[in-house]
């Protein structure tokens, strides 16, 4: 059975795979230009920083199928109301928060002797933020984009629904028709590839926490 | 708006879908929490603290499988439906929680059980004076995360027959009402950010104050 | 009284604690010394069953703890661990209170009891009661952790390195704490530490271990001066040394042999007799000593009174060297905490005691 579910639907499945990932990555490569910068802006000032993440944690905690029909609504007028369009601005609108959160609280938490040592040097303060709290920010803010990306690989699968693509085509025309293989397949797929995007970020942070600079010498 | 007048001429529709909702997610959070609770503090008792440490593992992995994933798999295996989706939701609720018991009792120092076992207390009363206060903030944080993830899932869930208010929202999809839509949205959104801020004040209550950071 | 008989520990093929007999005297301070890996701290931990022994027996006043209840047994004994000690979810007050809550005291006796064990560590309570761990300093929370060890009233304190995580000038002055504390309450402290001068400063007895046996167990005085054999000589080393031998206290070294008269007393005799030194006291305020063999030239034996130093019986040899020095008087009458006279000092003195013990 599964033989020839692969027959049948092998292209599509892999069609649908390509579409999946693509809007995963413009969604979160969006929201990770957005998330950084909206987070360093707010990181000197307590009450912008309170607003901004506000707003975020609401959109964050608005359920998926609802954000994105909200977007269904508002972009009608402008002939965007279905398809990909509303799919990826409902994505990136999504993951806004864990990475704006994450920077937010990446630079708070930078050990302030660092950035005395810099200023000290003579850095002025956005040489200190690009050579010395960023990079020291990063572990953190990368974990922001993993769980943002993470998120992203679910909550894509509901793009089907508001009429875009991806892999969510399995898994409702697969219940609508109770034809477990399809289920099973695209289910499959999307998990395998929440995993691999997780193990993937996870590499790279670990690459580029503190402990592993040191052995690789000093970085400009 | 157009929203609020679809909600006034449907409400008795519209409020039984809000109490099929309810009714879904607040069976899938108590059954996630209980379980969760009690499987975090079996496994880490002495002598099981092997197998909470690999569960920890083991939810911290499954939590980067996307719940929608797993619950229309268990879904195409049990069928559609609101007593499934509660039983699916119950289930994939329990990573969340479960996590955050294990590793925030796995965390609390090994001095603070033996100044509780020193002044006498019995295991019973160590758990429930030293380790469980000490690890409240992270367990309501795994239910706050729980709670989200069943609102968010079961709005989905209910397109596929579950019932509940993403019913509103689709057959506003499919028939383009945006009032539909927009009234459907308010109402899923409202439920869940009430519930969250419900459920962050019930952390600042239940957290003790001398174990927020230094005033 | 504590009795260890024979007390064994062992983990697998490892043995901590090798048939370990040491008897502690009642209401005074023992010391457990050693270097780390000694068995000091696993055989304090066997006293309130933390830590259960793999062979031996325990006794206290005569019973022993094999056949208690391990909890009831815990909740009669206090226990000071370093400062991490404190549950940081408690306030002061609900800390404090942990043992009499557990003993099913009411909360009236309970808050009775905890601000009058408040004011025993100086800690104002109106100020202190509520405040969380997180709101004081490493002093401050040491002392909660005394106090909390000491509200029900236990006969037995066990203390762990307690104050091993303080800066060394805080230190000193929880030491001082303690000391005064020990001689208004008089517990039986059984007290670890690796550190010589700690030991030598608070301990009445000390009992030195090494590799989980007994070497020498003794008053602190003899220990210094009779040490049992070069493992000890060496451990004691620098502290069998001028400088550490100045770190007991005075009211352990003080010449006794003194007789204390009032003014009115003194002019009957018309002078001091066979005594070898009199203490002038009116009252409570000492006014100065005569010894023997002091020249008294004039008609009134009082206007020969020596001028003095006052110094407490907790003040180490070595301050009361320096106040001596200082001052440039000749002797330091040492006197307790409610003022009555314990003895004398003087610098000869002093350094005749430093002598003997280096012998």
């Amino acid at each position: 059975m599964t033989g020839t579910f692969i027959a049948g639907y092998g292209a599509e499945l892999v069609r649908r795979t390509l579409q999946h990932v693509a809007m995963v990555t413009v969604a979160t490569v969006l929201a990770t230009i957005i998330g950084v910068v909206l987070g360093i802006s707010v990181s000197g000032h307590e009450r912008a920083a309170r607003w901004v993440i506000g707003a975020a944690s609401v959109l964050f905690t608005i359920p998926s199928l609802a954000l994105f029909a909200l977007l269904v609504v508002a972009l009608a007028p402008i002939g965007q109301g279905t398809g990909n369009v509303p799919a990826v601005t409902a994505l990136t609108l999504y993951s806004i928060l864990p990475v704006v959160r994450n920077t937010w609280v990446a630079l708070r938490q930078v050990d302030p002797s660092m950035v005395q040592v810099a200023e000290g040097m003579g850095m002025t303060p956005r040489q200190t933020l690009l050579r010395v709290k960023l990079p020291l920010s990063l572990p953190i803010i990368m974990a922001g984009i993993r769980h943002a990306a993470v998120m992203d690989v679910g909550m894509a699968t509901i793009a089907t629904l508001i009429g875009g693509g991806g892999l969510g085509y399995f898994v409702f025309e697969g219940i609508a028709r109770a034809d477990r293989s399809m289920v099973l397949a695209g289910t499959l797929v999307i998990s395998l590839l929440g995993l691999a995007v997780n193990a993937g970020l996870l590499g790279a942070e670990n690459r580029l926490a503190p402990g592993r600079h040191h052995r690789r010498g000093a970085r400009s | 708006m157009s929203a609020f007048r679809y909600l006034a001429q449907n409400w008795p529709e519209v409020s039984a879908k809000i109490t099929q909702h309810l009714s879904i997610v607040g069976a899938a959070v108590l059954v996630s929490l209980v379980t969760g609770v009690v499987l975090g503090i079996l496994f880490t008792r002495p002598g099981l603290k092997r197998v909470g440490q690999a569960l920890v593992g083991i939810t911290g992995a499954a939590q980067a499988i996307p719940s929608i994933a797993v619950i229309a798999l268990i879904f195409a295996y049990t069928g559609i439906g609101a007593r499934t989706a509660v039983i699916a939701l119950s289930l994939y609720g329990i990573v969340p929680i479960l996590f955050n018991v294990v590793s925030a009792l796995l965390l609390v120092p090994a001095e603070m059980l033996e100044a509780g076992m020193g002044v006498g207390m019995t295991p019973v009363q160590v758990l429930v004076h030293v380790e469980l206060p000490l690890a409240a903030q992270s367990i309501v944080t795994g239910l706050r995360t729980t709670v989200t993830l069943d609102i968010s899932t079961a709005t989905v869930a209910s397109v596929v027959g579950a019932g509940g208010l993403g019913d509103i929202i689709f057959v506003g999809l499919s028939v383009v009402r945006p009032d539909m839509i927009v009234a459907g949205t308010l109402l899923v959104a409202g439920l869940a950010i009430l519930s969250d801020a419900g459920l962050a004040l019930v952390q600042r209550r239940v957290v003790s104050p001398g174990l927020l950071h230094v005033p | 009284m504590i009795e260890l008989d024979a007390v064994t520990k062992r983990y697998g093929d490892k043995t901590a604690v090798d048939r370990l007999t040491v008897t502690i005297p009642d209401r005074a301070v023992t010391i457990l010394l050693g270097p780390s890996g000694c068995g000091k701290t696993t055989t304090l931990k066997m006293i309130n069953r933390l830590i259960e022994p793999t062979g031996g027996d325990i006794r206290i006043d005569g019973h022993s703890i094999a056949t208690m209840d391990p909890i009831a047994l815990r909740r009669s004994i206090g226990y000071v661990i370093q400062e991490t000690g404190l549950f940081p979810h408690y306030t002061v007050e609900a800390n404090i209170g942990v043992v009499p809550r557990l003993l099913g005291w009411d909360s009236k006796r309970i808050r009775a009891r905890t601000d009058e064990l408040l004011e025993l560590v100086n800690l104002k309570a109106a100020e202190y009661r509520g405040r969380y761990p997180n709101e004081l300093s490493g002093g401050e929370r040491q002392r909660v952790g005394v106090a909390r060890a000491l509200a029900a009233d236990p006969a037995i304190l066990l203390m762990d390195e307690p104050f091993g995580a303080i800066d060394p000038i805080n230190r000193r002055s929880l030491q001082d704490f303690f000391l005064r504390l020990q001689s208004d309450l008089r517990r039986t402290v059984v007290f670890v530490t690796h550190d010589i001068g700690e030991a030598v400063k608070l301990g009445d007895n000390i009992a030195i271990m090494r590799d989980g046996h007994l070497v020498q167990m003794d008053t602190t005085h003899e220990l210094l001066e009779h040490p049992a054999d070069a493992f000890v000589t060496q451990l004691l080393g620098a502290t069998r040394s001028s400088e550490q031998v100045l770190l007991s206290r005075a009211a352990r070294y003080v010449d006794t042999a003194f007789v204390v008269m009032s003014t009115e007393q003194l002019r009957g005799a018309g002078g001091i007799g066979d005594a070898p030194l009199v203490v002038l006291k009116d009252g409570d305020t000492i006014r100065g000593y005569l010894e023997q063999g002091q020249d008294i030239a004039c008609d009134d034996p009082v206007d020969a009174v020596c001028t003095f130093e006052t110094v407490s019986g907790n003040a180490t040899l070595l301050e009361v060297v320096r106040t001596l020095l200082a001052s440039g008087r000749k002797r330091a009458i040492v006197v307790d905490r409610d003022g009555a006279v314990l003895g004398t000092l003087s610098v000869p003195m002093i350094v005749h005691i430093m002598e003997g013990v280096l012998q």
